[in-house]
């Protein structure tokens, strides 16, 4: 099971999800693709800009490959402290 | 870290002043410490502010943070560093950062405050949600807290 984490404002359009990495999902873009199908306002955050994606508690971009037992977080754009 | 360097996230309510005996305390052959304390406001600029709520992502968020407080290690001559950073829900006049720092002199221990208060400020993985005429508004840092952060970038 991947565990998949929001952040910010995309926390506000889904909970934290642990899922069943489908076999046609193997990068983060891919992800963001299936996610999209599932939940279209989430779809619509994930791609909107400022959109940070960090894989096993490291920062990546969309091409980086997943497998089902990693962690994989969504962030908005930070807010700060 | 140095054992005398602290980041701590904490979801409930602290005492700036006991941290600060604290922290004296455990540097007390410091020459110089130099703390700042950040509290909730209690009016902003459209409207009064009833709760801030504040989310973090436990691991990532303290691990950037300890980049910050390594990089102010190489910057200037440090003895001590305690970061304190509140998350959940807050309320106008509570406490919600403290950072101190302590060094042989002062400026070093000035600048290490001013430098990590500006990263904290606009790096550090946190997201803030105001809730005032209960509507909740996420915030992004303001173009100030940006520019405050950019005076740090060294030359390449």
């Amino acid at each position: 099971m991947a565990e998949i984490l929001f952040f910010g404002k995309l926390s506000d359009l889904s909970d934290n999800l642990k899922a069943e990495l489908p076999e046609d999902v193997s990068t983060i873009a891919d992800l963001v693709e299936w996610l999209s199908r599932q939940n279209e306002a989430l779809g619509e955050g994930l791609k909107s800009a400022g959109t940070r994606y960090v894989l096993n508690q490291t920062m990546v971009d969309e091409t980086a490959e997943i497998i089902n037992s990693d962690e994989i977080a969504f962030m908005s754009p930070l807010s700060g402290g | 870290m140095s054992k005398h360097n602290n980041i701590s996230i904490l979801s409930v309510s602290f005492d700036p002043e006991l941290h600060l005996k604290s922290f004296r305390e455990r540097m007390r052959e410091s020459g110089a410490v130099v703390s700042f304390t950040g509290c909730v406001r209690s009016a902003a600029k459209d409207g009064d502010v009833e709760t801030l709520f504040l989310q973090h992502y436990p691991g990532f968020t303290e691990e950037t943070i300890d980049t910050y407080v390594a990089d102010a290690v190489t910057r200037w001559d440090l003895e001590g560093i305690e970061i304190i950073h509140r998350v959940g829900e807050l309320r106008p006049t509570e406490p919600i950062v403290f950072v101190a720092t302590a060094s042989k002199h002062r400026r070093d221990a000035f600048e290490a405050a001013d430098y990590l208060m500006d990263m904290l400020k606009s790096r550090a993985p946190f997201w803030k949600k105001e809730i005032r005429g209960g509507k909740s508004v996420w915030i992004e840092p303001r173009d100030q807290d940006y520019s405050d952060a950019d005076r740090w970038k060294r030359e390449s």
